[in-house]
């Protein structure tokens, strides 16, 4: 779909689906999702366990595993279409050098046994051809940006704490100057004080150096702090797109608003109850008839039963899929 | 009903011995949730299994009206296990994967024999998948674990619980594998345990935010030790020690006009190891002071039971 | 558990195990009933067809094409030099009359297809005439073969007949030599230790229509009257059964049937065994810790490291001596002591496990609910080990075959009935260029081995990956 609001795209996702074959039949992971990061502009995507945020990132950088297809759609890097792509060339021409992932650092994200700073100057090694003494300056550098004393580079990822791990895999992701992040959960298993360190780096480092950044996570307090537009997901499916201010002030989709709703908030906690939503999500091998959500949506009409609502724009950069909301 | 004094708890792997809890002294009375707040590696959850006795304290005790838990025998023994219950974390952990959920529930029915016949365990089971919110209750008591998602497994271990009438639960980060949109009626068990049947619940977690909702009293800890504790709105609208307050501010508003509070958390990057004799926080308190390096801050009242171990009060 | 039995049929690896565990197990139910023979090894089983023959269905090779089954038949047919002296009685006997001072010859000619067989056997009965004028000579395609004289003493190399009665003539080409048969006496003397083996190849050299001549001598003055029985003729072959004869004649077939029968009997009580002991010792070790746990490692240790085979080697040894006095019967000495050698590993694994388990959550769950040792332990530990367990006693089996083959095979084991492994080991004593390396001998009980051994590996895998739900759980 167009997205007028787009001025300066860098990455287009158009209708993507992307299924995961399974004995029984197929589980629709990704089902037709669009979206798009300007410039220089964060998009946070939000939702919950199993709602194909992971698939949607292991799509655009390739790595799906063997029993998962992308049945249509297609994904737009700087105007390449790179699902089309020749994987070699993809690998080595696209991936780290123009658009680099960061993980959740967990154990296994960084090889135990390599230094930290060779692991770093084989990601340059295998891109570009420089020298080592220059490698290992820019390694340096990253390092710095990121709040990691240069001695640290020397030793194994073991011997780091969890929020320097963190940080040494964001240095590795920016290492190649690349023009945009995607950010899977990456802050998900630290410390709240941590994170909250680890974020501010990441929006200052993104606002001096003007890359673009997906910024993916289940927490959409988060997205509020860091991201300009705000993707949410449920079931495979976009319910919600837009400005984050549009989001967060007027969320419009019943989802939406109990996600914002389930949030703790101290300054509000005598005022707020904390509201969950009732139910589980759906089965994606047999998702319901009709929008995912009418089983557990508190203003199900039977018209949400029926038909799928589409993802149609309200006003200004605000895109919502709700039977309730379209009827307005 | 439980108190702790002074109870420590370490671990001695070769030469390194791990000070997990360290000098802990705290009280939960009757209908009241407490919230036990603390990052990964504070030792609460050592703290949570020690106090139902599946840790052995390497000091101290801990109280259950009065008797000393680790000393308990035989049918007190037993009746102490029924009347204190925990929760876990990961649910899929806590349970039998084997078992039916009928089975994982009527457990401890059939350990402790409170049913007289099979009629009457068959109700309890049903009573608690209710109270639980697993309805229709006949259909989850023959499902298997792996048919059910976290949520609908956390609120079979609850069920699993509630079945023994317990009058206190330690609850540790029940909700902090689940998602965000199912926790509040994670929660929301909880404080009707509370206020309908009047139980206690230690709450143990990382998150400061959702306490806030629930408990009544909240003890911070750090490394091992208390270092603020007091009545919720207290501890949460006055906090007094600078990681009290970094905790608070580091919580991630839902609100994009409040980046500037997230972003203001003031913590400074370990510079130098701790020395194992001043304040457990002085590497990253950015108020350190000289005093702070060489002893150890005790915890002192400040105003209306809300206590503080920092040398800045 | 239908899900468990759904999820074990979509592996491979399964499905394979189970085809051949299931062969093997029915071959070794179904043992009597494939074949007479019950114990090959007793003397009376064997020569069932010449040492070495080989497999009948190998005869589609060119090389084994020409050689000859087992053949026994009873003549029909017989030509005399003069029809008039000849009469038949009734269906098998034929009446022989012969004039004074004449000689007659009555011939039996028979069609044979084959290279030469492992011996010859033509035997008949014969009744003579009471007085001691005469001699019968037999002749097997004009080689001279039986000479036989109604004297108490005959010159050799002729044999004495009875007069006046009925006598059982038999001709057996095994038993030849220069004492019974004039063939032998007449060969160089060289070679007349060797005609015994030697006379089938004279006698039916190739393919072609040979003839068995009875000849009848007068040396009286009255005639006299012979009364003989169509005789018989039998040979053992050089090709046998499916899977041919051993060293002795004995048939393959049977062999490897019952040491299916004993290998899947033994490997199966020791692994249950092993289990039991290592069960035992493993949840004891691992799940009360401390002291306990310390003693316990350090036994399994200690077991573990005992070199296994010398052992095995020295403690049969022992046993056998001290078993002319103490009767031990030698299967159960050899099931207890590998049993006995081959638990730790079983032990270790177990252990280790109970320690994971006792460390889970769902353990210290039940703990919290106030659930005895016990009850934890039945409930919760065991169900759990259950995957492993099977899979342990999948593992065990192979090693158990493979132990009491070593054995067997170095003859310290097993001798008096087939196993595999003594199968194996008589056959690598025996198999030389001579008998094309007796393949039918060898492969049998080497690839029954291989593949009981992988199949019960494969089971033992899959068991432990569809039993074992925590291991799986990670997806």
């Amino acid at each position: 779909m167009i997205f007028e609001e787009s001025t300066d795209v860098i990455l287009k996702v158009d209708s993507l689906r992307t299924y995961y074959k399974t004995k029984r039949g197929s589980v629709k992971a990704v089902d037709d999702v669009s979206l798009f990061v300007d410039r220089a502009k964060v998009l946070g995507v939000a939702g919950e366990s199993g709602c194909g945020k992971s698939t949607l990132v292991s799509t655009i950088f390739r790595v799906l595993p063997r029993n998962a297809q992308v049945v249509s759609g297609e994904v737009k890097f700087k105007g390449q279409d790179i699902l089309s792509m020749d994987l070699k060339t993809f690998r080595k021409t696209i991936v780290w050098k123009d658009i680099a992932y960061i993980p959740q650092a967990s154990m296994d994200v960084l090889d135990p046994v390599y230094k930290v700073k060779d692991q770093m100057m084989e990601t340059i090694m295998e891109h570009e051809d420089v020298s080592k003494a220059e490698a290992m300056e820019r390694i340096y550098k990253a390092l710095e940006s990121v709040g990691v004393p240069p001695e640290k580079a020397d030793m194994f990822p073991h011997e780091l704490s969890g929020g320097q791990r963190q940080r040494v895999v964001i240095a590795m992701a920016l290492l190649l100057n690349p023009s945009m992040v995607v950010s899977d959960e990456a802050t998900t298993a630290l410390d709240v004080i941590t994170q909250a360190k680890i974020l501010k780096m990441m929006k200052d480092l993104q606002e001096s150096r003007k890359f673009s950044m997906m910024f993916v996570t289940h927490d959409l307090a988060l997205l509020a702090n860091i991201s300009d537009s705000v993707l949410i997901m449920y079931a495979g499916k976009v319910v919600e797109f837009g400005d984050v201010e549009k989001i967060f002030r007027n969320p419009l989709h019943p989802y939406t608003r109990a996600l914002i709703d389930a949030i703790p908030d101290l300054r509000l906690r005598k005022k707020k109850k904390l509201v969950s939503v009732p139910g589980y999500p759906p089965d994606l091998e047999n998702p319901p008839k009709g929008c995912r959500f009418a089983p557990r949506c508190p203003i199900a009409m039977p018209i949400c039963r029926e038909k799928e609502p589409e993802l149609t724009k309200v006003e200004g950069f605000h895109y919502v899929a709700c039977h309730a909301v379209s009827r307005k | 009903m439980i108190e702790t004094q002074n109870l420590k708890v370490y671990f001695k792997s070769r030469d390194v011995v791990v000070k997990a809890v360290d000098g802990v002294n705290i009280k939960i009375k009757e209908k009241e949730i407490v919230g036990l707040v603390g990052e990964s590696g504070s030792g609460k959850t050592t703290l949570g299994r020690t106090i139902l006795n599946l840790q052995r304290p390497t000091a101290g005790k801990v109280l259950w009206n009065g008797k000393d838990v680790s000393k308990l025998k035989g049918k007190e023994e037993k009746e102490f296990r029924r009347q204190n219950q925990i929760i876990f974390q990961n649910p899929y952990e806590a349970v039998d994967i084997r078992m039916k959920v009928y089975d994982i529930i009527a457990e401890g029915i059939r350990v402790h024999k409170l049913a007289k016949n099979e009629k009457e365990e068959r109700e309890m089971v049903m009573n608690a998948l209710r109270e639980v919110g697993l309805t229709p209750e006949e259909e989850y008591a023959n499902s298997l674990p792996n048919q059910l998602s976290g949520g609908q497994l956390q609120r079979v271990a609850i069920a699993r619980a509630l079945v023994l009438d317990p009058s206190f639960i330690v609850a540790d980060e029940p909700v902090s594998m689940l998602d965000m949109s199912i926790r509040a009626g994670i929660l929301d068990i909880f404080q009707k345990l509370k206020e309908e049947k009047g139980k206690s619940v230690l709450m143990i977690t990382h998150d400061i935010s959702t306490i806030g909702y629930i408990a009544s009293n909240i003890y911070v800890m750090y490394q091992g030790k208390v270092i603020e504790s007091g009545p919720t709105d207290e501890v949460l609208d006055h906090p007094l020690h600078p990681y009290t307050k970094a905790l608070i501010s580091a919580v991630p508003l839902p609100d994009p006009s409040g980046r500037s509070t997230l972003f203001s958390t003031e913590v400074r990057e370990e510079v130098e190891p701790y020395n194992g004799k001043g304040c457990r926080y002085y590497p990253r308190c950015p108020f350190a002071m000289n005093v702070c390096k060489e002893k150890e801050p005790e915890l002192t009242g400040e105003s209306n039971d809300h206590y503080v171990a920092c040398f800045l009060y | 558990m239908n899900k468990v039995i759904k999820d074990l049929l979509s592996r491979k690896s399964f499905i394979f195990s189970i085809i051949i565990i299931g062969f093997f197990s029915i071959l070794a139910v179904a043992a009597p009933a494939l074949t007479t023979y019950s114990n090959p090894y007793l003397p009376s089983q064997q020569y069932v067809a010449a040492p070495y023959a080989v497999p009948s269905w190998a005869t589609i090779f060119p090389q084994y094409k020409e050689l000859p089954p087992d053949v026994s038949f009873t003549f029909t047919k017989y030509v005399s030099s003069d029809s008039s002296y000849v009469t038949a009685v009734n269906a098998s006997y034929i009446k022989v009359v012969v004039p004074p001072g004449q000689t007659v010859n009555v011939s039996f000619p028979f069609k044979w297809n084959w290279s030469h067989p492992y011996d010859v056997v033509v035997s008949f009965k014969l009744l003579t005439p009471s007085t001691t004028s005469f001699v019968v000579n037999l002749y097997f395609n004009g080689l001279y073969a039986m000479e036989l004289c109604p004297v108490p003493f005959p010159v050799e190399p002729a044999v004495s007949i009875s007069p006046g009665k009925v006598n059982s003539v038999v001709f057996d080409s095994k038993y030849i030599s220069p004492a019974n048969s004039p063939f032998a006496s007449e060969l160089p003397l060289s070679e007349q230790p060797l005609a015994a083996y030697e006379f089938p190849s004279y006698a039916l050299p190739k393919p072609g229509t040979y003839n068995v001549t009875v000849s009848f001598e007068n040396t009286g003055s009255s005639k006299e009257v012979f009364v003989m029985s169509l005789p018989s003729y039998s040979s053992l072959g050089y090709v046998y059964g499916k899977l041919g004869t051993d060293d002795n004649g004995a048939s393959v077939f049977a062999e490897f049937v019952y040491g299916a029968r004993f290998d899947l009997y033994l490997s199966l009580l020791a692994s249950a065994l092993i289990i039991g002991i290592g069960l035992f010792i493993g949840l004891l070790a691992g799940y009360v810790g401390g002291f306990t746990d310390l003693s316990l490692n350090a036994l399994t240790d200690f077991f573990l490291l005992i070199p296994g085979l010398p052992l095995l080697v020295v403690l049969i040894s022992i046993f056998d001596v001290t078993g002319t006095i103490v009767n031990v019967n030698k299967p159960i000495l050899i099931l207890l002591i590998i049993s006995l050698l081959s638990w730790p590993g079983t032990a270790k694994i177990i252990r280790g496990q109970t320690l994971s388990l006792k460390g889970r959550t769902f353990v210290e769950a039940a703990k919290a609910l106030g659930e005895g040792n016990l009850r934890i332990l039945f409930r919760h530990i065991l169900p759990n080990l259950m995957g492993i367990l099977f899979a342990q006693l999948a593992y065990d089996v192979p090693g158990v075959i493979l132990a009491e083959s070593g054995l067997d095979f170095l003859g310290l084991g097993i001798t008096g009935f087939p196993t595999w492994g003594n199968m194996l080991g008589f056959a690598t004593y025996n198999v030389s260029f001579i008998n094309g390396f007796a393949w039918w001998w060898v492969l049998p009980p080497g690839i029954g081995i291989v593949l009981l051994s992988t199949a019960f590996y494969f089971f033992g895998s899959a068991m432990l990956d569809v039993l074992s739900p925590y291991k799986l759980r990670g997806e």
